[in-house]
């Protein structure tokens, strides 16, 4: 087990008036896979975008280590680079930029963060060209707009496409596999497992155990109601589907 | 309407001294005939519909004086200075003008343009027989006052009517407005005639010498031949004290194909007014317009467009981009005359505002008196997606630096509908300039060349 990456103590956080995250703690050291499941407002993509620095969340109470630094004090872009990346539920489209262009300002963007010289335009496409064949990605979307006219399972295969080209030592995925078919579920599962190392960790959230079958995680947690109930090995998700999330909650509550 | 009381002297001192340079008697008459008109229609004002949110009173109550040729060379301009503003494209030549006149020592040399490529002053002295004639063609749609105005000075300009080549160059009209005392105006006219199965691209270009006010108001008239293919693109970057008004013309016969490409990105008070005829089966316009103003920019897109015959397809995007102080005016009508059956008109104005300030008025409109016609047209007025901005946080971008890159975004729509490469790379640093943070906004999106 590698030194805990990510680590978050009694994090409570919402909306002015409302508490969604009641007091989850996690720990998830590098070099693994943990899925965080749970039922639809159970507080799964409040975490996602807490962790990545939405503001309309506040954080009431607790607190999140990044390889040990405080996230809270940091903004959205410095998260980016101190290596956190969030994979969204919903990708957004961007016309009027290509690929290509986004890509570039986001890679060179996070180098300047952290000191290191811009990637000059040939060095970014060696690197883009070889990010797409990591994760099995045409190139050619390069050249088209971000996620303009995209399928959903286009825009969630670019999302691992950004995900191969920032590499981040943090990737949360927050429910990646929602309206994707099996053949894009495997595509994308694919793309995540080719970029699995010892140095980063991915935090799966998901409804559907199914995804957890091509992205096999070490540790799965059940959030309910904004308090991680439960945590155990894979076999908990295979429970979940069998038997609902009711049932784990009354277990969970005895 | 108001009585022509302002500057009447001065235009018709103007007029006089003007007329001395041994025109021939047509173009005197055409002159007069034109000031005339100028005195009958008067100066539009705010409650004149087609003016209701731009006013002319800065134009009204400023001495411009029109110069003539020779008169005007007090700016020394050497032909390193010209290197910035060159496009740098393959193929291209280019014609430069001084505040309205044209300037041979600093355009392309004689050998290197097309045949029947010129300068309308010397069109006039060459083959002004031809130049009536075209003139006559041209002048069948109404004319404003200031259409009239320009008429009235009508000295130079660019006369290009190139033969059909395998290679069409690209023709760039650099117009340089210089800053003096009193302030200038320069009402030249372009007669761009496009022989059957003929290409053309032509880049106008509006450029300030100075710092300081002059009034530009010139008139395009496109005559695209049956079966050709024009591009014109007006890329409008003069100081912000500047007034520019024009009209561009676009009379399209059977089967031709035009694109017009208005991209106002400079000026303190700008009308532009579009005005596009198919009057050919089966021809086909594009106009796609970009205006961005901050500052205290005025920006007026006026706009009309008439299916006058059957199968005509015409497609008019306009992008509008508002920061700070700036209002946006957009008014376009699609005319629709009988008979003009199967037409497919479509009409789009998206807007983005970047502060509360900016302001932006749009009124698309239709007017159809044919049956079998496709036609839609829509506009809206919005902010920034802050989604897309937050998107492009996580991605690692600070928030000003997301912003920038999603208000070029927005305007980069218009940008990818033109063809010229050269053209998007110059329009991409003139933007980035405009907006926030534009040096590393311009960094980011640079395209490989």
């Amino acid at each position: 087990m590698g030194e805990p990456l990510l680590q978050i103590e009694d994090l409570h956080a919402g909306i002015p008036g409302r508490e969604i995250l009641r007091g989850v703690n996690l720990t998830l050291p590098a070099g693994q896979v943990h899925a965080l499941m749970g039922p639809n407002g159970s507080g799964k993509s409040t975490l996602a975008q807490v962790l990545a620095g939405r503001e309309d969340y506040t954080i009431t109470q607790g607190r999140i280590l990044f390889a040990g630094q405080d996230l809270a004090a940091l903004k959205p872009h410095e998260r980016a680079a101190a290596g956190l990346f969030l994979a969204f539920q919903y990708p957004v489209e961007i016309p009027g930029v290509t690929g290509m262009q986004f890509l570039r300002a986001a890679v060179n963007a996070v180098r300047k963060q952290r000191g290191e010289p811009e990637l000059d335009p040939v060095a970014m496409l060696k690197r883009l060209r070889e990010a797409a064949k990591l994760v099995d990605c045409n190139p050619d979307t390069l050249k088209r707009p971000v996620n303009e006219g995209f399928s959903g399972g286009e825009k969630k295969r670019n999302e691992v496409f950004q995900l191969a080209a920032l590499a981040p030592r943090l990737a949360v995925l927050d429910e990646t596999d929602s309206g994707l078919d099996i053949d894009a579920l495997q595509v994308v599962a694919k793309g995540v497992n080719a970029l699995r190392r010892p140095d980063r960790a991915f935090l799966v959230i998901t409804h559907y155990q199914r995804l957890l079958n091509y992205i096999v995680p070490d540790v799965v947690h059940v959030l309910v109601e904004g308090r991680i109930v439960k945590s155990g090995d894979r076999t908990l998700a295979l429970d979940l589907e069998r038997e609902g999330y009711a049932a784990v909650e009354e277990k969970a509550a005895v | 309407m108001v009585a022509v009381a302002e500057q009447p002297d001065l235009y018709d001192r103007d007029l006089q001294r003007l007329q001395r340079h041994n025109a021939p008697d047509w173009l005197c008459d055409w002159r007069q005939r034109q000031m005339q008109r100028f005195r009958t229609l008067g100066w539009p004002t705010m409650k004149d519909e087609p003016w209701r949110f731009t006013s002319l009173k800065p134009v009204m109550d400023t001495p411009y004086t029109c110069v003539g040729p020779g008169e005007a060379h007090a700016a020394a301009i050497t032909p390193q200075a010209l290197e910035a503003w060159k496009l740098h494209q393959e193929g291209e030549r280019i014609l430069v003008f001084v505040d309205g006149h044209y300037r041979a020592d600093l355009s392309s040399p004689p050998a290197d343009l097309p045949q029947g490529v010129t300068s309308l002053a010397q069109a006039l002295r060459d083959t002004p027989e031809d130049v009536q004639a075209v003139l006559r063609r041209a002048n069948t749609v109404a004319m404003d006052a200031l259409a009239a105005l320009n008429g009235a000075f009508l000295l130079d300009g660019a006369c290009l009517q190139p033969a059909r080549t395998d290679t069409p160059p690209l023709l760039h009209l650099l117009y340089l407005a210089t800053s003096a005392a009193p302030p200038r105006v320069s009402h030249f006219q372009n007669l761009i005639v496009v022989p059957e199965g003929g290409q053309i691209t032509v880049v106008e270009h509006d450029v300030s010498l100075g710092a300081g006010r002059h009034w530009c108001n010139g008139i395009t008239h496109l005559l695209a031949g049956p079966n050709s293919h024009a591009r014109y693109y007006l890329l409008e970057e003069s100081n912000p004290q500047a007034v520019n008004t024009r009209l561009i013309h676009a009379h399209l016969d059977r089967d031709s194909r035009v694109e017009l490409h208005p991209a106002l990105l400079g000026g303190g008070l700008v009308r532009n007014n579009i005005h596009g005829v198919l009057d050919g089966e089966g021809s086909h316009l594009l106009v796609n317009g970009l205006f961005v103003g901050r500052g205290q920019q005025h920006l007026d897109n006026h706009m009309r467009i008439v299916h006058a015959r059957p199968r005509g397809e015409s497609h008019q995007f306009y992008q509008g981009v508002l920061g700070e102080e700036a209002q946006g005016v957009f008014a376009g009508r699609i005319v629709v005359q009988p008979g003009a059956q199967q037409t497919d008109a479509k009409q789009t104005n998206r807007n983005l505002l970047l502060s509360d300030e900016a302001r932006m008025n749009t009124q698309p409109q239709l007017e159809i008196h044919a049956d079998d016609v496709k036609c839609t047209h829509g506009a809206t007025v919005g902010r920034l997606d802050q989604e897309a901005v937050y998107y492009l946080q996580t991605r690692g971008l600070p928030l000003e630096l997301a912003q920038a890159l999603m208000t070029y975004a927005f305007a980069a729509q218009g940008l990818n509908r033109m063809n010229i490469a050269a053209v998007r790379r110059h329009l991409m640093r003139q933007l980035s300039a405009k907006l926030p943070h534009g040096r590393e906004l311009a960094q980011m999106i640079e395209e490989p060349v």
